[in-house]
């Protein structure tokens, strides 16, 4: 079963990365991980425990949730470059963050910044649902210019109210995983896990759905009500990452592709895949951002863009075959 | 059976529907021909329950098509439209799991012999041929259990060879259940059909 | 191959000669000001300090125990403190590298960041004091009190912040304005209360005329204002200077040809790490700054 052999290659890998990303850093650790379990109190312990461990185990579901989220986006638009960050989801997400953060009324990392940036992503995707032509790339087209909007409008907020803790446009744009912590992760599951089973329980329509709008209406789907839950899935993963780590570009435009590479576009298996492969490539993106440069961090999107970018590239050209162009 | 009770239904350059009625019977096969443009497709959307007509209603089994959701129109008729996106890479298989092993017709397996889909079960949808996809579309529609059966110009692709083995499998699938299919060569078809709506 | 090295050596000749400015008329260099470092008999109470407020790590070495610094703040960057390794770089604490150092004290700020960063530190243990951040030079005096304080030196403190208390001139009649400038960002701004300037301006008993005149920190910079204010001398940062080509470059922006500064070239640019870090060196700067004002004012003349 070729889908089994990936599933547990990858399941390795992200495993081992996780390992990897424990081990390593710029303190070096005098005793093994493994040893460190359960352990409190000494540096090796708490750069384990409250460093390091939140940044893995925050990057595995935030990898996971993007990488559905692009999946389900790709489903949903019936289009390979649709991206959530497209349908403003993304760029939502930062301005309610921003906003809840700017004003006071919440602290980076708590519970109801999660919420405001998954509501003002629900909003933004709404408004672009209300000012798209309902035909054809419309859609994006419209979310493309809502994004660009709304990031301006975060940028200007961020400008004029300088409070400690806004963070920097940097920060919102490119994404950095160094500010998580063990609190921070615990506050975003909860959004992410609803996000994912969400994903997950509209799949077995995806397929029926990829094959038309009428199609979809015989094989008794109603795509409309498909597409209005997917954004609700697409806002509560997007959203709750943005609001910790800010927008990782390229993950969920990138990880779909190579899912469908690997085990073809059947959804069931196909968003179970991307969560697979979108941890493992962000824990791997982390481990590298922290670790090439050091002392110095490279933002995450710099590092998704610079990788992403050409492995997209050549996948695109392999893929051929995977999603048909009509000349 | 299903009741085409008076529907009036016009596009915004044409009227296509003014008053219109036809009855399928529950069992046995209809062609349904007519010229271009005269509204095949647009009767079996409208029946699929993928347009509303403006007036009059059509009911299948007794129940109004416009007061059913897609999931309940789903278990009474199955339609093949004249085209479907097959963009992404499913293999035949993949395809035909679409339509769940409780939802299949007891006459699946032999929609797939008749249609020769096995020969085809691994390939990619999007590399076969116009003709081929055609089979695996109407193989689709035909293999999940329900009352009636839509199809939307099933034969417009395929040779002559198997022509034959479609409207053989339709005669076979007419006899438990209504069966209707648009169809342009009506001379040459009209024997193998049990009615004949012409629009 | 002796071509190539040729064309090489006269390349590099000319890349660097094209770079070197015409200097400036009076110009103060890092170079110019030592750090005035006290002497105390007293040991401090901790051994291994990370200074992660700003400038903190300098007032710690002008305290005389810079061999207990084990990581210093970006901003820090005087000669004296080159090898002490850097433990926020672009301005963010680096959780793992201060840990790895074992510190016993962390020097923070208000503007030390991130705050999920410094609660994590705080978790392991380690003592974190915050200083103040001033502006100004009794501030100044203030925050080196703090940080001696901190470190368990409060003596060494007392005599260190008395010499910016000890600081006197006679005042002055010279008109000086502050130009903050960056041609490259199309960036010109004149110095007004609370620019930083002001506060060394009025120590050395110069009027800071910018100050006198605005009610902002830093105001726009139009012709119209410098003519009313007239200036006798302009003070700038070096590379400000630089980035307007030089004072050829500043002459020609609007309204500095029409005060008396920029008819008689009189300007004084001070390097840019040096004059509004608010530290222990801007005591000796103060001098320094009062004579480079007095001789391009008395050239003119």
């Amino acid at each position: 079963m070729k889908k089994a052999i990936v599933s547990v290659f990858i399941a390795t890998l992200m495993a081992s990365l996780f390992v990897l990303s424990l081990r390593t850093g710029i303190l070096h650790l005098s005793h093994s991980v493994f040893s460190l379990i359960g352990k409190h109190g000494s540096t090796d312990a708490i750069t384990v425990w409250d460093v390091r461990f939140p940044r893995a185990v925050g990057a595995l579901i935030i990898g996971a949730g993007l990488g559905v989220a692009g999946g389900l986006a790709q489903a949903i638009f019936r289009n390979p470059l649709a991206e959530p960050t497209l349908i403003g989801l993304s760029s939502g997400a930062t301005l309610g963050s921003i906003t809840v953060i700017g004003t006071g009324i919440a602290a980076y990392g708590s519970i109801v910044n999660a919420l405001f940036a998954v509501v003002f992503a629900m909003g933004a995707a709404s408004l672009v649902q209300l000012l798209a032509p309902n035909k054809g790339n419309g859609f994006l087209l419209t979310g493309l210019a809502l994004s660009a909007v709304l990031t301006a409008i975060a940028g200007l907020v961020i400008t004029i109210s300088p409070k400690p803790g806004i963070q920097s446009l940097a920060f919102w744009n490119f994404g950095s995983l160094t500010l998580l912590n063990n609190s921070t992760v615990l506050m975003i599951s909860p959004f992410i896990v609803i996000g994912l089973i969400l994903a997950f329980a509209l799949s077995p329509s995806l397929d029926g759905y990829s094959l038309g709008e009428t199609t979809s209406h015989f094989l008794g789907i109603n795509p409309r009500k498909l597409r209005f839950i997917s954004i609700i899935s697409m806002a509560l993963l997007v959203g709750a990452s943005v609001s910790a780590v800010g927008a990782i570009a390229f993950l969920g435009l990138l990880v779909p592709h190579i899912v469908r590479l690997l085990i073809g576009p059947a959804h069931r298996g196909m968003l179970l895949m991307s969560a697979l492969v979108g941890a493992t490539l962000l824990v791997l993106a982390d481990l590298l951002a922290r670790t090439i440069a050091q002392p110095h961090e490279i933002p995450l999107g710099l590092l998704t863009s610079l990788l992403g970018a050409p492995a997209l590239i050549i996948l695109l050209r392999l893929q051929r075959s995977q999603w048909v162009d009509h000349d | 059976m299903i009741e085409i009770k008076e529907i009036s239904f016009s596009r915004p350059t044409k009227e296509i529907f003014k008053g219109f009625s036809a009855l399928v019977p529950a069992t046995g096969s209809t062609l349904l021909t007519g010229a271009n443009g005269s509204g095949k497709t647009t009767l079996i959307n409208l029946i699929g329950g993928v347009l509303k007509p403006n007036a009059g209603c059509i009911i299948i089994n007794g129940l109004d098509v416009a007061k059913l959701s897609a999931k309940e129109q789903s278990k009474i008729r199955s339609v093949a439209p004249q085209r479907r996106i097959f963009d992404l890479a499913f293999t035949v298989n993949q395809l035909l799991e679409i339509v769940s092993v409780e939802s299949r017709a007891a006459h699946s397996p032999d929609v797939l012999e008749a249609l020769e889909i096995d020969a085809l079960a691994d390939l990619k949808i999007t590399e076969l041929s116009i003709g081929q996809q055609q089979r695996v579309s109407v193989a689709l529609a035909l293999i999940q259990e329900a009352s009636f059966y839509l199809l939307d110009e099933p034969l417009s692709a395929q040779d002559v060879n198997h022509q034959d083995r479609t409207l053989d499998l339709v005669t076979m699938i007419a006899k438990e259940h209504g069966v209707l299919v648009v169809a342009h060569n009506s001379a040459a078809f009209e024997p193998r059909f049990d009615a004949h709506i012409s629009i | 191959m002796k071509k190539l090295l040729t064309i090489t050596l006269l390349l590099s000749v000319a890349v660097t000669g094209c770079s070197t400015q015409k200097p400036a008329v009076s110009d103060i260099s890092a170079t110019d000001i030592a750090l005035p470092i006290v002497q105390s008999v007293e040991v401090p109470a901790v051994k291994r300090v990370v200074a992660l407020a700003n400038g903190s790590a300098e007032i710690i070495a002008a305290l005389g125990f810079k061999s207990i610094l084990v990581g210093r703040d970006v901003a820090s960057s005087i000669p004296e403190l080159k090898n002490v390794p850097i433990d926020n770089p672009s301005h963010n604490v680096s959780i793992e590298k201060i840990l790895s150092q074992n510190p016993d004290l962390i020097l923070i700020d208000a503007n030390t960041s991130p705050q999920t960063a410094l609660d994590t530190l705080r978790k392991s243990g380690i003592k974190l004091v915050t200083v103040s951040d001033p502006f100004n030079l009794n501030g100044v005096a203030t925050k080196e009190k703090e940080v001696a304080l901190a470190i368990g030196t409060p003596l060494a403190g007392l005599k260190l912040a008395s010499q910016i208390q000890s600081a006197s001139f006679p005042k002055s009649e010279l008109k000086v304005a502050f130009l903050y400038v960056r041609g490259t960002s199309a960036i010109y701004l004149i110095g007004g209360k609370g620019s930083g300037a002001d506060s060394l301006l009025t120590a050395i008993g110069m009027r800071d005329i910018g100050a006198e005149k605005l009610p902002h920190p830093f105001n726009s910079m139009t012709a119209e204002e410098l003519i009313s204010m007239q200036p006798d001398v302009l003070l700038l940062m070096t590379k400000g200077l630089q980035s307007v080509s030089g004072v050829d470059g500043l002459v020609q922006l609007p309204g500095i040809a029409q005060t008396p500064a920029g008819k008689n070239r009189a300007i004084v640019t001070v390097d840019d790490s040096l004059l509004l870090s608010f530290g222990p060196r801007s005591v000796a700067l103060l001098p320094k700054l009062r004579a480079a004002i007095e001789k391009v004012a008395r050239k003119a003349k």
